[in-house]
């Protein structure tokens, strides 16, 4: 090799190495840029949603008020009490929907904390079926509960868990059309096996992480199912599979996620187009 | 004088139905696009007012399919909606509608009044 080719090789390296990084940086930047966009597009979408959901909700209340202010004789009639209780359930979705974004605020900046006090979730649940069966019924649906271990007694966050199980059984009506039905079951769970024996159509491949004992709570219905290529999306903020259809922010499910790993439990759900979805959720019987 | 109200929010479609019946209009409600092409049909309104926003079968859909049938396409059409954006609403005026109303900009006294110009 003669001397000048050592100096010629050696730029032509350092040239080879230093385009190759800058593409690598150009590659990175692109894709780092396509994120934040998307990120933004989804976050305006869900601005836009958020303000219809809110606005909805006010606009019934100040027509309300309206009403009320030209035809104060209303309030001595049966139409105007009707009035008075859905201005009130109104402001009751209005105060729903603020404190569900800022949950949702908190799980994301990880400042979100349970409370865990002992309780039974057997009576929990038996008392939500009870108190979702008139809406049940209303949409035509069945709703019951599968609970053969009826002391299910364990340190949990009373109210968060409330809210969770008031989450996915509101989700199961809404989505489970006329004649169908929606079950609650629920099991303390030592061991995988035990999980193939309590719920046999739940895939294995879920629980393998499910090592310690735990209550497991499976939410069924009869819905239409959840697309293959939405699952991942489910649990994430400013997600619903139908944005417009359905109504609500999409903030539900990101909730119950951020509720149940708080207390040490994971999420789960299975679903099967036309056949129907299940949500799964475990809580750890740690003794603490 | 009968009027068809197409809107899936039950609370609206309550204090709307409160103070169009205090005017004496009778109401018949619909909670989507499909039920209000069929009660669109089967009870010949003079007025329908129509939410863009719903499930099933959305304002826009139900509006052109109301001016294609022959039973339903003379009967005038107020859309409701929540948003205001321009190509809403001038493509709901291309696809027939006499009218529309910003919700949360009107009273329902407001909205009543409108009503009452549209059948005059």
């Amino acid at each position: 090799m003669n001397l000048p080719d050592v100096p010629l090789i050696f730029f032509l390296l350092i040239t080879f190495v230093t385009v190759l990084a800058l593409l690598l940086i150009i590659w990175k930047t692109d894709n780092e840029l396509a994120k934040m966009q998307k990120k933004l597009a989804s976050l305006e979408d869900f601005t836009a949603k958020l303000v219809h959901e809110l606005r909805a909700p006010l606009t019934v209340i100040r027509g309300t008020t309206d009403m009320f202010t030209r035809t104060p004789e209303l309030a001595d009639q049966d139409k105007g009490k009707e009035l008075l209780k859905t201005m009130e359930t109104s402001a009751g979705d209005m105060l729903t929907m603020v404190n569900s974004l800022l949950d949702v605020y908190k799980i994301e900046a990880g400042k979100f904390q349970v409370v865990k006090t002992r309780g039974n979730l057997a009576d929990i649940l038996t008392d939500r079926v009870t108190f979702f069966g008139e809406l049940a019924t209303e949409n035509g649906e069945t709703i019951k509960a599968d609970l053969p271990d009826k002391n299910l007694t364990f340190n949990f966050d009373r109210d968060r868990i409330i809210q969770v199980i008031n989450n996915l059984l509101s989700n199961a009506i809404k989505f489970t059309p006329n004649g169908g039905s929606v079950t609650v079951s629920a099991s303390k769970i030592n061991s995988p096996a035990d999980i193939k024996w309590r719920f046999p159509s739940a895939s294995r491949y879920y629980f393998s992480g499910v090592s310690k004992p735990a209550v497991l709570v499976a939410v069924s219905d009869t819905g239409e199912g959840v697309p293959k290529e939405k699952l991942p999306e489910l649990f994430t903020r400013f997600k619903q599979l139908e944005p417009d259809n359905h109504g609500g922010t999409g903030l539900g499910l990101v909730i119950v996620k951020g509720i149940v790993e708080s207390h040490g439990g994971k999420v789960f759900l299975e679903s099967q187009l036309g056949t129907g979805t299940t949500f799964y959720f475990t809580l750890p019987l740690d003794p603490d | 004088m009968k009027i068809l109200l197409i809107d899936d929010d039950n609370a609206l479609r309550e204090l709307y139905v409160a103070e169009l019946t205090s005017r004496h209009y009778e109401v018949v409600e619909a909670v989507d696009g499909e039920e209000g092409i069929v009660k669109a049909q089967k009870e010949k309104p003079d007025v329908i007012l129509l939410d863009i926003m719903m499930p099933k079968l959305d304002g826009i859909a139900t509006l052109t399919r109301l001016k294609q049938e022959l039973t339903t396409k003379d009967i005038p059409v107020v859309m409701l909606t929540n948003f205001g954006q321009e190509n809403m609403v001038q493509q709901a005026f291309s696809s027939g509608a006499t009218d529309f109303l910003i919700k949360y900009k009107v009273t329902p006294a407001e909205m009543a009044d409108k009503v009452a110009q549209v059948v005059k």
